[in-house]
């Protein structure tokens, strides 16, 4: 935005006046092409989950597809939904996957903030060495550790449990970096005051050190949430009770078992997506502020 | 002594939980998976076997096949995402009209599982229905591509369809941390290039992209892992084989197959190992050649 | 210090809170409210008959629907699994049936570990159990022998030797009944009578040939001359390939291999028997749709009239069987006949899933009762075919389901698994992972049908060389 503003300033400066009518055509031009180049692009990431869509709404979906492009059903009907619906326990999926998501981001959040602040202003024996060994998380991959995550989720019992989906990732040392970053930058002055005051650390973390950690905590939540999700490689190796089936895996179960019904598949897909997308129109704001923050994404 | 050990004593308390959690779910099954890669199950006993599994995968064809088709995957992918990305970021940069909703747009699939995205695009890519070859049929292309029954390199296959996937989701991801990098590079020296009267192409060749060095790395960088350890949107399309013809399996997958359906926990772990060693080793390529590039730009300037 | 303990116990509180919220949920059996009461009979019988069998049973089942659900195409109610448990409780009185129902799934999540987990727990009596061979020879089944011997109830009511074919080796008695069949299913050709009709092609026999399936397919692939449609002439299921390279390939006269004394197999893919079945394979490839290599079910439009495919191989039972029943119509418009057979007479997959019991079972008696009610009884064979389209496996299915025996083909949809060959061991294993990619390549031109078969061949030596004999406990 800037190079182009001032570009066309600066011809318009070096005396060019003339052209000045024939700059302004040439930046209206610039931004016709620009913006139809955008709408394309918009198109394309628009045209899946549309064509979805319609296909989902057509009763005839699950035996015959049209051979013609079709971005409205062809025979308008609510009957995949009610297939969907009635023959796999989405309301349970669904609770599941928000029991999973909001327990295991609560606990991400608290723990990260809490050893974050302990690595940004504690003072205690081995705290260097501490971090250095967490931060080896960021660089062991979760698909190197998932047999021996198996094995002991299945010795310890804890297969086929909530605590299987959510006990790995309560805590982690991406989240407690991003927080001892963000905590470094609180001035020492604020905690010093709060201590004169007497407070006590867990409550100088409550009162003072979470307060002002909004922006990084919302990022987290964000990036925690997505992650949790989403996920369907480790609920793939420790949930075989249909009960405990999340959301995302859920629909991965159903459509991976042979003999899915297009328009039935493409109705379970927009039963999980849809409430999702319209979440993210409300809060797009905050996720895209938070994945530009942390540079992760979900 | 005794006194500060006291007083640190509650930031013990405050770092405690996430080394606990650290010690189980990281530390242990990390060094699990290194100790089962050197054992063999023999009557529900292990045995050591020293580096035989290491041996047996460096002959195995599937998993170099697997191996390799991962890399490509990767490479293909980041060398398509990167340009494409960065080019469009800085399109959208400079658009004042609903720069914002296209910003939205374009992440969209980002939020979407990756689950039901591969499973859309699973019938999008059909050959005989799809939404592609619709299109394509209406547009008078004959013969229509075979896209995921297509196992050999060529444009329209397998390994063209999962990228074309892979771009799709990630597209909106990589420009939006590309625009955060592009509002970091200081105006001066924007203002320094019109000084120079340096037109808007070469202003952006000359101090845009220079300047988001540090985005490249970091997108290589994240970028790479990913891509070793790809897994769900190509299991959703060809399970835990890859199919067609194997043309859609990666080191994950093959782990997966080996550990979950052919029940050898310990070549699996091999080949995590395997797996780990790569990603490391891409890491520090990639940090070194990136540095190296700095050293010698400063260098020569 | 003071702070520090409250730091603690806080600490402790969320943890627990944590720990309290990961808690697994309530079980999924059924709680039994229903008290379990033995019945004074009024009417004695006057002959010596046995004291009413009691308890519970708990019975492990594989993909029923959990509930009422609704059938994909026909929108008709599919029953869920409570209906048999109330089924069976309505005709035993003191015997409480628990059913826990799992996904057939694969891998770690799939029905073999749930399986396995189950019974080194000891968690059910019965089980439907498709690897029964394997659990019976590691001592964790009841030998069904002395069951069988003493039950005068008891009859062998399968067609055939399907009773037979569940008898195998276990520790210290070379000869056991393992298992009785359950839930059938088969693989069938299909043709469509009509594109047949318009292309002025003959009807195919009910024991069609390779060479008959060829010359017929080729014959039918083209601009349809009656509508002008694009029609194929063959198809076939890329993803689940290997079943129908398995009945070419006998056809061709190939047989697998064996399975050693040992329990460990020898398995041959590089014989010149696969490679004639391959190099087929690859020449009918040619007259399917596009595409084909990546379906895993039925072509586009089957059962409908904007089918265009004319020979449909491998037809599977939960495809049509359901649509078959609620519009015999189809039936005459898709025509089925037996599967390919090899010199032998056989051909085709077998499939038939028995019912187990655990040695371990502390209520064998009452197991036994649920066993035979799951496997002879027509309700239960009904209750199959109604949750699933699984095809009865008794000899009297006709009469369990007579809108089946009523269809057009009933007898090629009813006896096809009397023909079929017997169950391969590694349906499920590497050997068969590994020739369903060699085929996948060769069908795409990857690799020659010859270079397929023996990386096949390779990497299943490879794998067979790591197993060891199965040991036994």
């Amino acid at each position: 935005m800037a190079s182009s503003e001032n570009i066309s300033q600066a011809r318009s400066i070096t005396g060019l006046r003339g052209l000045l009518s024939s700059q302004r055509n040439f930046r209206r031009l610039q931004q016709i092409i620009i913006f139809v180049i955008m709408l394309i692009g918009a198109v394309a990431m628009i045209a899946p989950f549309e064509w979805m869509l319609a296909t989902s709404f057509s009763r005839s979906a699950n035996v015959a597809m049209p051979r013609i492009p079709t971005f409205w059903p062809s025979d308008p009907s609510t009957f995949n939904y009610k297939v969907a619906i009635t023959n796999l326990p989405l309301a349970r999926y669904y609770l599941n996957s928000l029991i999973v998501t909001v327990v295991s981001t609560l606990g991400y959040l608290f723990f990260s903030s809490l050893t974050g602040y302990a690595f940004a202003k504690g003072r205690f024996i081995g705290k260097s060495v501490l971090f250095i060994i967490l931060l080896t998380t960021l660089m062991i991959p979760f698909e190197i550790r998932m047999i021996p995550m198996y094995l002991l989720m299945r010795q310890l019992h804890l297969s086929d449990s909530y605590a299987a989906l959510i006990l790995p990732f309560i805590s982690g040392g991406f989240g407690t970096f991003l927080m001892r970053q963000y905590i470094s930058a609180i001035p020492d002055e604020l905690i010093d005051a709060a201590r004169m005051d007497g407070a006590n650390e867990f409550t100088i973390y409550t009162r003072v050190v979470l307060p002002l950690c909004g922006p990084a905590l919302a990022a987290l939540t964000v990036l925690s949430a997505l992650w949790r999700w989403n996920d369907v490689i480790w609920p793939l190796l420790v949930i075989s009770d249909r009960s405990l089936f999340t959301i995302t895996f859920g629909l991965a179960m159903a459509s991976r078992s042979q003999g899915i019904f297009t328009g039935v598949a493409l109705a379970t897909s927009a039963i999980a997506i849809l409430p999702i997308m319209i979440l993210y129109l409300f809060l797009q704001r905050y996720i895209i502020r938070g994945i530009m923050l942390t540079g992760l994404k979900g | 002594m005794l006194r500060k050990l006291r007083k640190s004593l509650i930031w013990y308390v405050f770092v405690a939980p996430t080394f606990i959690l650290y010690a189980l779910f990281v530390a242990y099954p990390t060094f699990e998976t290194f100790r089962l890669s050197f054992f063999q199950e023999v009557a529900t006993r292990q045995e050591f076997v020293g580096a035989l599994h290491y041996i047996r995968l460096l002959g195995n064809q599937v998993f170099l096949a697997a191996l390799l088709n991962t890399a490509f995957l990767g490479i293909i992918f980041l060398m398509i995402i990167v340009p494409l990305s960065l080019v469009m970021a800085s399109l959208l940069n400079n658009l004042h009209v609903w720069p914002n909703l296209f910003k939205a747009i374009y992440f969209l699939p980002q939020i979407t599982s990756t689950v039901a995205v591969a499973l859309v695009f699973s019938y999008v890519f059909q050959p005989n229905w799809g939404l592609v070859n619709n299109i394509l049929r209406e547009l008078g292309v004959d013969p229509l591509p075979l896209w995921l029954a297509e196992p050999r390199y060529v444009l329209t296959g397998s390994r063209a369809a999962v990228t074309i996937l892979a771009v799709w989701v990630a597209l909106g991801y990589y420009m939006l941390i590309f625009q955060a990098g592009l509002q970091a590079v200081p105006s001066e020296l924007y203002d320094a290039a019109v000084v120079d009267g340096a037109g808007p192409l070469q202003t952006w060749w000359l101090i845009t992209i220079p300047s988001l060095r540090p985005t490249f790395i970091f997108l290589f960088i994240t970028g790479t892992i990913d891509a070793m350890s790809r897994f769900s949107d190509l299991w959703m399309l060809g399970g835990p084989a890859g199919t067609p013809a194997r043309s859609l399996q990666t080191i994950v997958m093959y782990v997966y197959q080996t550990a979950f359906e052919s029940n050898d926990f310990n070549l699996a772990s091999a080949a995590a190992v395997i797996l780990f060693v790569a990603v490391l080793v891409l890491t520090v390529v990639n940090f070194r050649s990136f540095l190296g590039r700095e050293f010698s730009s400063q260098s020569g300037a | 210090m003071k702070s520090q303990i409250r730091i603690a116990f806080v600490w402790g509180v969320l943890c627990s809170i944590v720990l309290a919220s990961c808690a697994p949920p309530a079980p999924v059996e059924v709680v039994h409210t229903q008290v379990v009461v033995q019945t004074q009979q009024v009417e004695v019988v006057v002959t010596a008959a046995a004291a009413p069998v009691v308890g519970e049973v708990k019975v492990l089942l594989i993909g029923k629907p959990d509930e009422d659900s609704i059938d994909p195409i026909s929108g008709a109610n599919i029953p869920g699994v409570q209906q048999l448990e109330g089924m069976f409780e309505a005709t035993h009185d003191g015997i409480d049936m628990q059913i826990i129902n799992i996904p057939w799934g694969s891998g770690a999540t799939g029905y073999g570990p749930k399986t396995e987990s189950m019974i080194q727990a000891q968690e059910a009596c019965v089980y439907l159990m498709p690897g029964a061979f394997q659990y019976g020879r590691r001592g964790y089944l009841e030998n069904l022998d002395p069951w069988i011997a003493g039950d005068p109830t008891f009859k062998d009511v399968w067609p055939g030797d399907y009773l037979e074919q569940w008898r195998g080796w276990g520790p210290g008695n070379p000869d056991n009944q393992w298992a009785l069949p359950y839930s059938g299913g088969n693989r069938v050709i299909h043709y469509d009578s009509v594109l047949f009709e318009q292309w002025g092609v003959e009807p195919l026999n009910q024991h069609p040939t390779l060479d008959e399936i060829e010359e017929k397919a080729k014959a039918i692939t083209g601009t349809n001359p009656v509508t002008g449609d694009e029609n194929y002439g063959y198809w076939y299921q890329g993803k689940y390939i290997n079943w129908q390279f398995q009945a070419i390939a006998h056809a061709f006269g190939a047989t697998w291999g064996t399975v050693n004394a040992d329990g460990t197999w020898t398995i041959n893919w590089d014989t010149p028997e696969y490679l004639q079945a391959l190099e087929w394979l690859v020449m009918m490839s040619q007259y399917a749709p596009p595409g084909a290599l990546a379906a895993d079910a039925m072509p586009e439009g089957f059962l409908t009239d904007q089918n265009v495919v004319g020979i449909i191989p491998e037809g599977e039972t939960g495809y049509y069987l359901t649509p078959f029943v609620n519009d015999p119509s189809l039936n005459e418009r898709f025509r089925t006949t037996y599967n390919l057979q090899g010199p032998d007479g056989k051909g085709g997959l077998f499939i038939a899933d028995p019912v187990a019991m655990a040695a371990s079972c502390p209520n064998k008696e009452a197991a036994w009762e649920v066993m035979k009610w799951l496997t002879m009884s027509s309700e239960s064979q009904k209750y199959n075919f109604d949750s699933g389209g699984n095809l009865p496996v008794i000899d009297g299915a006709a009469e369990a389901i007579p809108a089946i025996g009523a269809l057009v083909d009933a007898d090629a949809i009813l006896n096809q698994n009397a023909f079929a060959e017997i169950r391969y061991p590694w349906a499920s294993a590497q050997p068969r992972f590994s020739l369903q990619a060699a085929i996948e390549a060769a069908i795409a031109g990857t690799l020659t049908p010859k270079q397929a078969l023996e990386q096949a061949q390779q990497e299943t030596e490879d794998w067979l060389a790591q197993q060891v004999p199965t040991p036994i406990p």
